[in-house]
């Protein structure tokens, strides 16, 4: 069974959070927006191509203005449909609008240990958080969930790629790519796993996440880069990270319209560039505390913001991926759980394909691996959710209940021997009485991860081919002079 | 503000669990088997009721087969909307599809106190338990969350109730009342507060849960007391608890089947009998864990039942109040925030108009007074994912977009000012930085709850009318006098 089985729900159990019209009117917005206002678009070679397809381009601002019919006709180009393909082929993600997915974050600077200690982070914790990865059932990619700090800055984040290929066999999403030649190094790597640049195009080994500036800049290596992966077929998901009330108005809408405008504008430029481009629609946005000043990526509104956006790429046919395990929580613990749960069920429910991602802490700061293991329990739970109620005869057993009449005996009954594999199972959680809790030693939640992450460390890792092994040290080594 | 204006969620955009085609097929099933097998009616009143009404009845078996068409002129004169009463008209709760109310649990027997000691529950608890309550502004509505079990069994539910109008002006959620005396009793003690019968009418204090059997039973004390508070105008709860696989079919379509008939069953009793009495769609379904034999009531499962049970409701006009909680975590802890957090927002998603209820632990067996702090931040966030997003020129602000255009200086703009303070803000959850948090002496969640709930404790409430007291006292003496 290929690992993507585990994570189809089929048709899904959605929230109408907007109607078509209210979505009408974000996208008319945007248009209005891009067509007078424009984006600036911190690059040479994005301000050529744009000029070429009649945007009116004023190289002193870098500002380019994109008419309506420029627009509708890039995003006309967009691929509906694509996959992430994994180190292994079991390990492809079909994006179709079927499955969900939940990724490792990204980012972090720090680690924190099993016994609370916080330290900066190393390249040993991005293998620590891959071997996590791949063995959850319901955590689909591996990513540069924090930064190789011990590895030199100029190689890193190909040291980064390299600790989530060799002990992991799933997708990986790299997110901190700044310059150009990095870019090139890791297509090189990537093509040595998938078997050539062809092969790569088919089933691109990562996913590079581009963020935006907000408000409706582009920055010249995220457009620079989006062009270089477009053309070897690597995904790339366009990342707006607008503030309420500081980088985007503070109602909900008029920040949708914001982090849409940046989303369109880079597709568009990637789609006349190379029409047919891997894109996906992203964002990370976030609140403000207004006391405190301090971000907040899952504050109520900013979950509704991610589900307009959800809408958003619904209505352009482009896959969507946000962020929204990125809990403010400093330990794992009862915020962690509550914030990531309901950020993880809007996301899905308002029609997101992948969701990035778990394992960091303090707003995307700090990675805890038992936090993995608790994200992985609830996004099984949010699966099962999503996956709806069949209604069937044979589902509805109206004959069953009618034989039944007043009798409570449908255990023994074959219906029941029948479907009883289809129950959700608790991994994480107790399911248990009190007493057989105490007696069992009383072991908190995060205790229980605690034990399983050691138990995932302890095993070996997956094997990893050698002479793979070889060509990614002499890329290293390569980028490295 | 009234405390009702603090939870107006608006019409409310729905979760699309099943779709119109499938919740028409659920109704008619239901009515099939409520036509060819029946219900099984433990109470002789209710067999008069339904025999009179064109049911065929068999009064030795106690089975009622009722037709479509009897069912379809019951449903026809259930209401639409009505109040909840509080104490204090400043505490009404009206249910109208507008409003989204969260209630507390009951019927633990057990106590988890702040240093995780468990023991057994008394009058004490439940007072404890209605205060924190009474402080909590996204709860909505007390109960006795816990056992009075230091109180004489024959006038326990008098005293729980005492105990929660002593503590909290808010509607009061009554589920432990089995006996017809019983209600006879907590009804007298609802006008003395209401200040008569008419009065209690219009502004019921308390809302009544009574459970159906499952499969397809309605016992004897349910019926009868269904109907005593019919007369008085006090809304209940039809609250089947049916568990997959074991006393309903595995697969959940089956199951939504078998809560719906016992749910309609009763509803035609009671309306063809007090037509306009007020019935709440509840239902408290239950997964079974085949490993361990224990029921489950956040499994996956039964929180997407709860959800189709709301759109049951919907589909009926009738106010869905559906159960909640029943984590099965020993602590307040991940388990019980990731449970009761997607339980919640599923059942609301789906248009339930309350949800009873929080602050028990161990599958509603133990009472732990922080959840109850937990749940109410929770739901604060919920209640603003409920009121969604508004789409309109005020809202995109695209005249805005255009003047800042590439300059970040939102945050000095009339417009933020204006809308600044629509933003949810976390009461419990932490949101400052690591070194505060580690300055403040990295206390966890279930600490900071915990204090939330001393805090609550130290404030006295006002206390009721000496001459209200001495009426509750010889209500509740005059019932342990008829028992002994």
């Amino acid at each position: 069974m290929p690992y993507a089985d585990q994570c189809h729900v089929g048709r899904r159990v959605k929230l109408a959070l907007l109607d078509a019209d209210e979505v009408r009117q974000i996208h008319e917005a945007t248009l209005d927006v891009l067509a007078e206002v424009g984006v600036t678009y911190h690059s040479q070679r994005a301000l050529d191509v744009l000029e070429a397809h009649g945007a009116s381009v004023d190289r002193a601002s870098t500002v380019a203005k994109l008419p309506a019919e420029l627009v509708e006709q890039a995003l006309a180009t967009l691929p509906h449909e694509f996959v992430l393909g994994g180190r292994e082929p079991e390990y492809d993600l079909p994006l179709d609008g079927k499955h969900i997915y939940i990724s490792s974050d990204g980012c972090g600077v720090f680690r924190r240990e099993s016994d609370g200690t916080v330290r900066p982070s190393r390249k040993q914790d991005l293998a620590d958080c891959a071997k996590v990865v791949q063995a959850l059932d319901h955590v689909s990619a591996t990513s540069a969930v924090v930064s190789a700090q011990d590895c030199p800055p100029e190689t890193r984040v190909l040291h980064e790629f390299d600790a989530c290929l060799r002990h992991s066999a799933k997708h990986s999403i790299v997110v901190s790519i700044k310059e150009d030649w990095e870019a090139r190094h890791l297509i090189r790597m990537a093509e040595a796993v998938a078997g050539g640049s062809e092969e790569l195009k088919r089933r691109p080994t990562f996913t590079a996440i581009i963020c935006t500036v907000s408000p409706l800049h582009q920055e010249r290596f995220g457009m620079d880069l989006a062009m270089t992966l477009a053309e070897a077929g690597i995904p790339v998901s366009f990342y707006p990270m607008p503030i309420l009330g500081a980088t985007a108005p503070v109602t909900v809408a008029g920040s949708a319209v914001v982090n849409n405008a940046e989303f369109v504008s880079a597709a568009v430029l990637v789609q006349l560039a190379f029409p047919g481009a891997k894109v996906i629609h992203g964002g990370g946005p976030t609140a403000m505390d207004m006391t405190s000043g301090a971000y907040a990526s899952n504050a109520p509104e900013v979950m509704l913001l991610r589900s307009v956006q959800g809408h958003m790429a619904d209505f352009y046919g482009v896959p969507a991926w946000y962020g929204a395990g990125a809990t403010t929580a400093k330990e794992p613990g009862v915020q962690s759980a509550y914030e990531n749960t309901l950020a993880m069920f809007m996301a899905y429910a308002n029609g997101a394909d992948v969701t990035f991602g778990t394992g960091l802490l303090d707003g995307s700061r700090i990675l805890c691996l038992e936090n993995m293991i608790v994200d992985d329990e609830v996004m099984g739970m949010v699966k099962r959710i999503l996956r709806g109620v069949e209604v069937s005869d044979e589902t509805m057993a109206v004959d069953l209940i009618k034989r039944m009449g007043f009798g409570g005996d449908y255990l023994f009954d074959n219906h029941t021997r029948r479907h009883v594999r289809e129950l959700w199972q608790a991994k994480l959680g107790e399911t248990g009485s009190y007493d057989t809790w105490q007696t069992a030693g009383a072991k908190g939640i995060v205790e229980k991860a605690q034990e399983r992450v050691a138990e995932i460390l302890a095993a070996p890792t997956l094997e990893f081919p050698e002479d793979l092994g070889r060509e990614f040290d002499a890329v290293i080594a390569a980028a490295a002079r | 503000m009234s405390h009702a204006d603090a939870r107006l969620v608006g019409p409310r955009r729905r979760l699309d669990i099943l779709p119109a085609d499938d919740v028409r097929r659920i109704h008619e099933a239901t009515l099939e088997v409520l036509a060819d097998v029946g219900v099984a009616f433990h109470s002789q009143r209710a067999l008069d009721v339904l025999e009179a009404h064109g049911c065929t009845v068999d009064r030795e078996s106690t089975v009622a087969r009722i037709p479509a068409e009897v069912v379809d002129r019951a449903v026809a004169t259930i209401p639409r909307m009505f109040t909840l009463g509080g104490r204090t008209p400043d505490h009404d709760l009206p249910v109208d599809g507008e409003h989204a109310y969260l209630t507390a649990d009951g019927c633990a027997t057990r106590v988890r106190d702040a240093g995780g000691t468990v023991r057994d529950s008394t009058k004490r608890d439940v007072y404890e338990a209605a205060r924190v309550t009474d402080g909590l502004d996204n709860l909505s509505a007390t109960a006795a969350l816990v056992s009075a079990q230091d109180r004489p069994a024959e006038s326990r539910v008098l005293h729980e109730f005492e105990a929660c109008l002593r503590a909290s002006p808010k509607h009061t959620v009554v589920v432990s009342v089995k006996e017809d005396c019983e209600a006879r009793s907590l009804i007298r003690m609802a006008e003395a507060v209401a200040g008569g019968s008419t009065e209690l009418a219009a502004r019921p204090l308390f809302t009544a849960i009574l459970c159906t059997v499952s499969p397809l039973h309605q016992e004897r004390f349910g019926m009868d007391l269904a109907f005593t508070l019919a007369a008085a105008g006090i809304p209940f709860m039809l609250y089947p608890m049916p568990i997959l696989g074991a006393t309903a079919p595995v697969t959940p379509a089956g199951l939504a089947v078998v809560n719906n008939c016992e749910v309609l069953a009763a509803v035609t009793a009671v309306q063809l009998a007090h037509p306009g009495a007020k019935i709440i769609h509840a239902g408290g379904p239950t997964a079974l864990d085949m490993r361990t034999g224990a029921y489950f009531a956040a499994a996956p499962e039964s929180m997407l039942l709860r959800g189709v049970q709301a759109q049951m409701a919907a589909y009926y006009g009738l106010p869905a109040g559906l159960g909640y909680g029943g984590t099965k975590a020993k602590a307040t802890d991940p388990q019980a925030a990731w449970e009761n957090t997607l339980t919640m927002l599923v059942e609301f998603l789906a248009g339930a108009d309350f949800v009873f209820g929080s602050g028990l632990l161990d599958g509603s067996q133990i009472m732990a007074l922080e959840q109850l702090v937990l749940d109410d931040e929770v739901f604060g966030m919920v209640t603003r994912l409920l009121r969604g997003v508004a789409v309109d020129g005020e809202h995109l602000a695209v005249d805005l977009i255009k003047r800042q255009a590439f300059a970040g200086g939102y945050l000095s703009e009339a417009h933020t000012r204006a809308h600044a303070r629509e933003l949810w803000r976390a009461r419990l959850g932490e949101t400052g930085s690591y070194e505060a948090w580690r300055a403040a002496g990295a206390p966890s969640l279930a600490e900071r709850a915990r204090s939330r709930v001393d805090e609550l404790l130290a404030v006295e409430p006002e206390p009721l009318p000496d001459d209200l007291l001495r009426e509750f006292d010889a209500i509740i003496s005059a019932a342990e006098q008829a028992a002994s």
